[in-house]
């Protein structure tokens, strides 16, 4: 990012390569809409891109720019330009690995729908925190930065949000017979 | 997956299936940044010092229209102090509200906000505690409530913060409001500053109707302007 910033107009591959695939999988996961998340993320690198002249040398650029994009989700949210799915959703879009067995694909896709049900018991901060770590794959102190709170506030968010997850879908489990 | 995943209450998250953006995704987004031609960061820096003092010359140009220093029968070094002692708080306030800090999203807000909102109180205190030691520097001026302070501090921020809300529009991505609430109130303060070499009046009322309302009235403003003009929007 820090060449992009200054000018070097080549290094944007390199960015979207780093970028891209987290942004993706991160609202993916909340959109479950393969045509919305990439428009999302398409957004996102244009505002970076827009932006980079006010890009903080020895910053990080992936807290920003996850910042960027939650915000543009959010703001969606609250537009009703997005139906965010919970229990009884329709899944719009199929998105196998290309790693991935028939049976490896149905087991992740049913673990994905338990932990969407387990989701909604989190209170607003802690599935922020949640899914940025687990959904972004950031680390607590990136997750921080998105978030504006102190690396201790998201390893507690975390670790509640875990044991909450952890309580439902065991739930969901002892409660199904194929289990 | 980070490190700190592995923990022995975590879940097995890991089990959920990778994902891509299609190759479409990458050609669609390098056609949308060719067709955007977008600021380096020496020309973004550059442009913002240009703009922030083209608004404040003209906000200078307003208070000096207005009659600018005026010494009346103040002693010298009450105004040396009370302008020394409100510059160093109004700029430092400035400082930390429109700079970014060592993180491109900017300072954390729970460090920034007291700080910055601290300094309007200590100007008030530290104009009133250095005006109590010269004589009757803090009698009441039953001419003068305040409201051409309070006129003249939002006529002198009028166009500064015109500048602040266009040169920072659509860039905030967290905290929009706070962004042009904190910004607004820097302005109201830097503009409380040229009152003070203005007006010979320290009686508290009066600072706070004159000195203190309006840069309240601006932060008001800064705030609800801030969501609609700060925060970032799709392009």
């Amino acid at each position: 990012m820090e060449r992009y910033a200054l000018g070097d107009d080549s290094a944007f591959a390199d960015l979207y390569e780093a970028l891209a695939p987290r942004l993706y999988a991160f609202v993916f996961r909340k959109l479950r809409d393969v045509a919305r998340a990439e428009d999302l993320v398409q957004q996102t690198l244009l505002q970076l891109h827009c932006a980079r002249g006010r890009f903080v040398v020895g910053s990080w650029v992936t807290p920003w720019a996850f910042a960027i994009i939650r915000r543009l989700y959010l703001d969606q949210v609250r537009r009703k330009q997005v139906v965010v799915l919970t229990r009884g959703g329709e899944i719009s879009h199929e998105h196998p690995s290309d790693h991935q067995g028939p049976e490896e694909f149905a087991h992740s896709r049913e673990l994905e729908e338990r932990l969407r049900q387990a989701l909604t018991r989190l209170s607003p901060p802690q599935q922020a925190a949640f899914e940025l770590v687990y959904f972004g794959h950031m680390s607590h102190a990136e997750a921080a930065a998105v978030l504006d709170v102190s690396v201790a506030s998201v390893k507690l968010r975390v670790q509640r949000a875990n044991q909450v997850i952890r309580a439902s879908i065991e739930d969901q489990y002892s409660g199904d017979p194929n289990a | 997956m980070p490190e700190q995943h592995a923990q022995s209450d975590t879940p097995q998250f890991e089990a959920l299936p990778a994902l891509e953006p299609s190759r479409a995704l990458k050609r669609r987004v390098l056609e949308s940044i060719a067709a955007r031609p977008a600021p380096t960061r020496s020309s973004t820096r550059t442009r913002q010092w240009l703009g922030m003092g083209i608004a404040w010359s003209v906000g200078l140009s307003i208070f000096f229209y207005l009659g600018g220093i005026r010494v009346t029968e103040r002693p010298l070094p009450l105004i040396v102090g009370t302008a020394l002692g409100t510059a160093l708080l109004a700029a430092s306030a400035a400082w930390i509200a429109l700079t970014r800090g060592r993180s491109s999203l900017g300072r954390p807000l729970r460090l920034a906000l007291p700080i910055v909102l601290s300094a309007l109180p200590l100007i008030v205190v530290w104009k009133i505690a250095f005006s109590s030691q010269f004589p009757r520097a803090l009698v009441e001026w039953p001419t003068r409530p305040g409201f051409r302070c309070l006129g003249v501090t939002l006529a002198v921020a009028a166009v500064p913060f015109a500048g602040f809300m266009y040169l920072w529009r659509n860039t905030e991505a967290r905290h929009p409001i706070s962004t042009g609430l904190l910004g607004a109130y820097s302005v109201g303060l830097l503009a409380t500053f040229l009152t003070d070499l203005w007006c010979p009046v320290a009686y508290p009322p009066h600072l706070l109707l004159g000195h203190a309302l309006p840069v309240a009235i601006l932060t008001a403003l800064g705030a609800l302007l801030g969501r609609r003009l700060i925060g970032i929007k799709r392009l």
